[in-house]
């Protein structure tokens, strides 16, 4: 099952660069980089984390693709 | 100030340092027939020296960048490293079963082309992953 990921949509949203993000969750830019790739899922920590520094929901940063879709 | 990409960066140069040292030690240890192709222990005192060096700098940096550098994107690289070299390390005792069986290495050549092998797949394979998805 594939993650849909809208982290770069949110965050470019909110005029942040993967430095910034990064910066902000304590992680490493490559991190963010290979979150926004879906080439990394992140734990449930990092996801939150991330969460909380954008000011949204997990829900909007991470979905789960329609069940039609599977 | 030495930010995360310093630290990650000089932290693979170090790796890929080392692995390619196990990688040609194996190599010449190989070619050349015997178990030392140049000083036994460089490798390992390099591997000590590259931990070190990196250490010192992680230390340096601050608790805040080390975090950044070593997070949990490290560690799915040092995983997948991991993972691999071990497969790595299991096909090197047929294979080298294989060589000696037939009388083309002898054991204590093979023992170090092994050993060195194995510390070089991880090494290089966790170099491989940490340089994918930096751009």
């Amino acid at each position: 099952m594939k993650l849909i990921v809208q982290v770069t949509e949110v965050r470019k949203a909110k005029g942040l660069t993967q430095a910034d993000l990064a910066q902000l969750a304590n992680v490493s830019r490559k991190t963010i980089n290979t979150i926004e790739n879906n080439v990394f899922v992140p734990s449930t920590i990092l996801a939150l984390t991330l969460a909380k520094v954008l000011d949204v929901s997990v829900h909007d940063l991470f979905k789960l693709p329609d069940t039609s879709d599977l | 100030m030495i930010s995360t990409d310093t630290l990650s960066t000089f932290r693979r140069i170090m790796f890929a340092i080392t692995g390619l040292t196990c990688l040609a030690y194996a190599g010449l240890a190989l070619v050349q027939m015997r178990p030392d192709p140049f000083p036994f222990w460089i490798p390992g005192i390099l591997g000590l020296i590259s931990a070190a060096l990196i250490f010192a700098l992680a230390a340096a940096a601050g608790r805040n960048t080390a975090q950044q550098a070593f997070d949990e994107g490290y560690i799915m690289d040092k995983r997948r490293a991991e993972a691999q070299a071990f497969w790595v390390a299991l096909m090197l005792y047929p294979i080298f079963g294989l060589f000696m069986a037939t009388g083309a290495v002898a054991l204590p050549t093979a023992f170090a082309a092994m050993g060195t092998l194995t510390g070089a797949a991880y090494l290089l394979l966790f170099t491989y992953h940490d340089a994918l998805g930096r751009k």
